[in-house]
């Protein structure tokens, strides 16, 4: 028989794999983001029915995050940054939850049906976010990647692939504003 | 095959309720037992006009006798649109008058009122704006219960608030089981008094949330079994309530139903037609039960049309709204279109018995405001879950045949 | 931006009028006492060594004032100073400087303004306005081309500041510097106003209103200022413009939304006071934020002139037409008091403005008793949250009225009275502006070492931190060396003199900078922080200043110029008693975490100040040492 003593604390390992997949990820959507606003007419719709210092973060609870600021006529990325307060946060339960949804495993709405993100703030402009965020993985991945993601994927066109050009040459720079 | 198969496991839910339910004749006299059990003896009874004026206070107040428990107050100026200034103020007459526990008696309105209450007082700060959106309470809350007096939100058993701020021109809406209440008490003294058409949109409420979460994206066994149940008591139901608003099983079974459907869609969630009927409501100030009732039937041939999935659904449903017979009796490539036919016919025989609109244009609908219901529709959260995605030309479509 | 334009234009080209080629070097040196005047030639060898503006005024002030005298008696001078730019219709430029020493901190205190009297000043053709001794009754100075004339006050004395300016009559070349009912009372924080714009901080006002002295005016106009190489002044000039109007930050944020445009960056990064810093943020803040006033108030432009970025703002206030206040001043007097109506912060800072107090210093005291209060350390009716007796508690803190008198000395003078030292949020007896440091370590070592007193403007390190976002703020890492880079550049800045809002604009526009990515510019200013400091472009600066004066000025004598400053400062508060123990912060930033930071961060003060005393040559005591005295040839008495 085993004594008291033997009974030890057992902290689990970190999930440094998905952790990292989750912040590239998250990387390449935030620039996404700030590149489609200049870019994308449909983005910058949505974009600008939001009110002015508007700020949105996607993060997982206790891992990373991402910052967006609607703000002096752009749509910043402000990176890994610490939020004490941003009018939207949707947050992942779960670091595999985010790294299921980051590698197309679970597509962003069904992880809203699944109940495996939660949002604080309001929810008014959810579905919103949800939209450019759908617009910006299509800018960014090639369709047969992107049908992974979200419900219905847009025809490809030109304009779309030179609009990916310059999103990645923006990401791969890490243009500011 | 003649039965498909109804139940399905999906590859992730999640479900949960906590509260109890006491149903049945004198069931408010429970009432005082069960504050005890959770310590409080001094509620404050939230409450609106319509409910006071038509004496249901008494029944609370009297169920009271004979023990201990005393009202702290009675606040009965709960408005339709109830917003963060009437929670603090109820929040300071509760503090004012040392109460312990909230009771809610009302419908959607005043339930959603006395949850914001719940908040400001357990988190002991006025500014509600802090805890907007999901799981941002995390204080055990005070003891809570709700009597409902109408058959239709199932805000009893759900672990939404939504609280408008004028001054931010937002809509807060809170979600948190700590919102749950403890206990709620189905008496069907309490829903005996509503007039047949509040009777008649707040049952179709009912109606649709337990339609829209069995076809809905999450529903799962669990959910399921509480929506078949709450469609089969509606559909023997709905019309008896509307015709004898003073027979008393009707009544409660009317209610058992409201509140089995609020157990179903607090799960499973909402779609296209109530992503609608927000919309109308919020734009041209349709009562909720008449807009979801008006659009219920469009919002699933849309549907119908869209997701063959969906529709296998929709065939299912059958069953639940027409009953076994008729069921069997249809060619499964009917099923789905005579789903909505049945659903039809109960609406078209209330229109009858206590003039229920089917139609927007009958509601104070105007053409030119078809546009922005649809723009608004696409910013509604319930949106999220419809099981097809929607884009504004489709959304105008489903309000416009519904015009 | 054709406003900015045409407004440099009409303040700088006056007919044949005569020309001050370069600078003047005269200074006017008034004794109240005697009622006498004489005027000092500055020296090439002093203008190369302290440029102008602080630090000319600081060294002015280090030649004739002994240590040790009380800020309230004849000894003590307060020096007025526009620099070289002042006049040349350079961008920013309509800002001068004044020194003195502080009764709110018992050490040096200068502070920078945007009001009309340093224009006027200088185009009366002084370089400088050195004032000491005490007049026996209420006095008001006319300054003139040719001179001083001293002339009875008894009229103006008791009067705001704002009407005092009104009664000494409007004139297009005259500006005057005043007091109000504060200074008059010798409030600690009471301020000297010029315009609508302030010498803010360390009770500048209370050495006037000591000295008797009402108000100055001087009339100016009389000559024109001219650089000396004038071509390559103009070119400069032009790049200036041109790199202001680019540049997101000065062009669009501060243009549009003045520097309430902040809130949603502090806000955000949990660095916005709330509760007497308690807690670094709040949902409420957007009401605060420069977008919502401007959308919601009217807003118009009302700045320093000349100024090419124009932060400064008016707005409609229930009616009224009252200065839109500062992000300071919405920090501690909103959401610090955790008030979130700009009207009632807009009345406030008018009153303020009227009364001529600090709005920071304050606001910060306001919170002390309100904490206080709430603590039951005093009997107030103040409390978190209400409005209710604001008002009058600023009312009778200008009149040294009841309770009023004690708020009057400032949040440490309280707390060393009736207890409670480590919420009262000052460094060296002066409060802390709206930044929390525990969210912006940089500006936490800032807060401790700067030199008047916890001051954000000695180097802004929250705007690398957290606003544009290229330091971490919860790292320790090279943050010695950016704010001994800064407080060293804004020396000389605030010497030349002009706007610390352009070096947005003039460094960051820099082509180097500009088009390297965010990742390189982070990669450098966080771990290659020697190189940067190295190679950031300040140019402009140093360029202004050289085509201006007709000097050499390489970029290194610029910020060695600076450092002097610096050090002078620093070696002239030690004189006065200043030591390692009064480098620190409040108790509440060094021991207890803001309410919603879950980590409980408090600022890791030690090992920054270590790193800063190395770099900065200081001994373990806190004193420069003889070795870098001598190094910037600063004669030691
Ligand atoms: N929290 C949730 O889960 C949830 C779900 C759906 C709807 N809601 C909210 O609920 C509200 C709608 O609720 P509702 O449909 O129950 O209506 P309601 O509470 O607004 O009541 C409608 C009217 O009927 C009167 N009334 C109610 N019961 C009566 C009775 N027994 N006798 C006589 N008159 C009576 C009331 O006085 C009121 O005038 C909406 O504001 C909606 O946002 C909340
Ligand atoms: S930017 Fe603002 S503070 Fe600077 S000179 Fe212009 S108005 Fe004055
Ligand atoms: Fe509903």
């Amino acid at each position: 028989m085993k004594a008291v003593s033997d009974y030890k604390e057992i902290v689990p390992k970190k999930k440094w794999f998905e952790t990292i997949v989750v912040r590239v990820f998250f990387f390449f959507i935030g620039m996404g983001m700030q590149t489609a606003y200049r870019i994308d007419p449909d983005v910058r719709k949505e974009v600008d029915s939001w009110p002015e210092t508007f700020s949105f973060c996607m993060s997982v609870v206790g891992g990373p995050s991402m910052l967006m600021l609607k703000k002096a006529g752009s749509f910043q990325y402000l990176g890994e940054k610490e939020t004490f307060y941003c009018d939207v946060e949707m947050c992942f339960k779960n670091i595999t939850f985010a790294y299921l949804i980051m590698t197309g495993r679970i597509s962003v709405p069904n992880a809203i049906y699944h109940n495996r993100q939660f949002v604080k703030g309001s929810l008014n402009y959810g579905m919103s976010i949800i939209r450019v965020m759908n617009i910006v993985q299509t800018l960014l991945l090639p369709n047969f990647l992107a049908r992974f993601y979200i419900k219905k994927v847009p025809k490809l066109t030109l304009k779309k692939l030179v609009n990916r050009a310059i999103t990645y040459f923006n990401i791969g720079y890490g243009v500011i504003k | 095959m003649l039965f498909k198969k109804n139940v399905v496991i999906p590859e992730y839910y999640e479900f949960f309720n906590s509260v109890k339910i006491i149903s049945g004749y004198k069931a408010l006299e429970a009432i005082p037992f069960e504050l005890s059990r959770l310590g409080a003896k001094r509620p404050i009874i939230i409450t609106d006009k319509g409910v006071a004026q038509a004496g249901l206070i008494k029944y609370v107040v009297d169920s009271f006798g004979g023990t201990d428990t005393v009202v702290g107050a009675i606040y009965d100026e709960t408005p339709q649109d109830s917003s963060n200034i009437v929670v603090n103020q109820i929040a300071s007459i509760y503090r004012a008058n040392n109460c312990d526990s909230i009771i809610a008696v009302g419908g959607g309105s005043a339930i959603d009122t006395a949850k914001g209450v719940n908040i400001v007082i357990t988190e002991n700060s006025d500014d509600l704006l802090k805890f907007m959106g999901n799981y941002r309470l995390s204080k055990p809350m005070k003891p809570f219960a709700v009597i409902p007096t109408t058959a239709g939100t199932g805000s009893e058993v759900t672990m939404v608030a939504v609280i408008a701020n004028p001054e931010k021109n937002v809509k807060m809406s809170f979600t948190s089981e700590l919102l749950l209440p403890k206990f709620t008490v189905l008496d069907p003294r309490m829903t005996a008094s509503m007039p047949s058409k509040i009777t008649a949109a707040t049952g179709m409420d009912a109606l649709t949330h337990a339609v829209e979460a069995f076809i809905g994206t999450q529903k799962n066994p669990v959910s399921d079994a509480f929506a078949a149940a709450a469609m089969e008591l509606i559909r023997n139901n709905i019309v008896t309530v509307v015709k004898e608003g003073g027979n008393k099983d009707v009544r409660l079974a009317m209610a058992n139903a409201s509140m089995l459907a609020g157990l179903a869609f607090s799960n499973s969630m909402v779609g296209v037609v109530h992503a609608t009927a927000h919309a109308t409501g919020g734009i041209c100030h349709v009562p909720h039960g008449v807009a979801n009732s008006i659009l219920l039937p469009f919002g699933l041939e849309f549907y119908i049309g869209k997701s063959p999935k969906t529709k296998e659904y929709i065939e299912s449903l059958l069953l639940h709204v027409a009953g076994p017979e008729m069921y069997v009796q249809t060619a499964p490539a009917e099923r789905a279109v005579k789903a909505v036919a049945a659903i039809r016919s109960i609406t078209s025989e209330l229109n009858k018995l206590c003039g229920l609109p089917v139609r927007l244009s009958e509601v104070g609908v105007t053409e030119d405001k078809l546009e922005s219901i649809a723009k608004s529709t696409l910013n509604d959260g319930a949106l999220s879950f419809s099981p097809v995605e929607v884009s504004f030309e489709e959304a105008l479509g489903v309000i416009k045949a519904a015009y | 931006m054709g406003e900015a334009k045409e407004k440099e234009v009409s303040n700088v080209k006056e007919k044949n009028l005569p020309e001050i080629i370069g600078s003047s070097n005269k200074v006017l040196e008034v004794d109240l006492t005697t009622r006498t005047s004489t005027v000092y030639q500055v020296t090439d060898e002093e203008r190369r060594m302290y440029l102008g503006g602080k630090g000319l005024g600081l060294k002015l002030i280090y030649d004739r004032m002994p240590a040790k005298i009380d800020p309230f008696g004849k000894d003590n001078i307060i020096a007025f100073m526009p620099g070289v730019l002042m006049g040349t219709g350079a961008p920013c430029s309509g800002r001068f400087s004044a020194v003195t020493k502080s009764p709110l901190t018992g050490i040096m205190d200068h502070a920078s303004c945007g009001g009309p009297f340093g224009m006027s000043l200088k185009t009366a053709g002084w370089d400088g306005l050195l004032v000491k001794g005490i007049s026996e009754t209420p006095v008001y100075l006319v300054i003139t081309s040719s001179g001083v004339e001293f002339k009875d006050a008894s009229h103006l004395w008791g009067k705001d500041a704002f009407e005092t300016q009104d009664l000494l009559g409007k004139n297009k070349n005259a500006g005057a510097a005043v007091i109000g009912q504060a200074g008059e009372n010798k409030v600690l924080f009471a301020n000297i106003v010029s315009g609508k714009r302030f010498l803010g901080r360390g009770g500048m006002g209370a050495v006037m209103g000591s000295k008797n002295l009402k108000a100055i005016y001087a009339i100016g106009g009389a000559y024109k200022i001219v650089a000396r190489e004038k071509e390559k002044f103009d070119k400069i000039k032009k790049l200036a413009t041109k790199r202001i109007n680019a540049n997101s930050v000065t062009s669009d944020m501060l243009r549009k939304f003045g520097t309430d445009n902040l809130v949603t960056y502090t806000n955000i990064a949990g660095i916005m006071p709330v509760h007497n810093f308690t807690s670094g943020s709040s949902e409420n803040a957007y009401k605060l934020s420069g977008e919502y006033i401007s959308e919601n108030f009217n807003t118009k432009h009302h700045t320093c002139k000349p100024c090419t970025i124009l932060c400064g703002k008016t707005g409609k206030f229930n009616g009224k037409d009252l200065s839109v206040p500062e992000y300071e001043t919405v920090g501690v007097m909103g959401s610090n008091l955790e008030i979130f109506d700009p009207v009632l912060i807009a009345e406030w800072n008018d009153l303020c403005g009227r009364f001529g107090m600090d709005t920071i210093s304050m606001g910060g005291t306001l919170a002390w008793v309100m904490e206080a209060g709430e603590k039951g350390l005093v009997k107030t009716n103040l409390k978190f949250g209400s409005p209710e007796g604001v008002a009058e508690a600023i009312e009778d803190t200008a009149y040294g009225r009841g309770f009023g008198q004690e708020m009057g000395k400032g949040s440490r003078a309280l707390s060393q009275k009736y207890g409670g030292e480590d919420f009262a949020i000052q460094v060296k007896g002066m409060e802390m502006a709206a930044y929390d440091p525990r969210g912006s370590y940089g500006v936490g070592l800032n807060y401790a070492v700067a030199n008047r007193g916890a001051c954000h403007l000695s180097s802004t390190v929250m705007a690398q931190e957290n606003f544009v976002h290229v330091l971490d703020p919860y790292s320790t890492i090279g943050k010695h060396v950016w704010v001994k880079f800064f407080e060293d550049f804004y020396c000389a800045m605030n010497s030349l003199h002009t706007c610390t809002f352009t070096s947005f604009a003039y460094i960051l526009e820099n082509p180097l900078t500009k088009y390297s990515g965010l990742f390189y510019l982070k990669l450098v200013m966080g771990y290659l922080y020697p190189l940067a400091t190295k190679i950031a472009d300040i140019s402009i600066y140093h360029k202004f200043w050289s085509t201006i004066t007709g000097m050499k000025m390489s970029r290194s004598d610029f910020l060695r110029a600076g450092e002097r400053i610096h050090i002078l400062e620093r070696y002239m508060n030690t004189r006065e008693g200043i030591t390692v123990k009064d480098d620190t912060l409040p108790g509440r930033m060094l021991k207890e975490g803001r309410k919603n930071d879950p980590k409980g961060r408090v600022v890791p003060l030690e090992k920054m100040l270590k790193n800063y005393y190395r770099i900065r040559s200081y001994d373990e005591n806190g004193k420069p040492t003889e070795g870098i005295m001598k190094k910037l040839s600063i004669a030691v008495h």
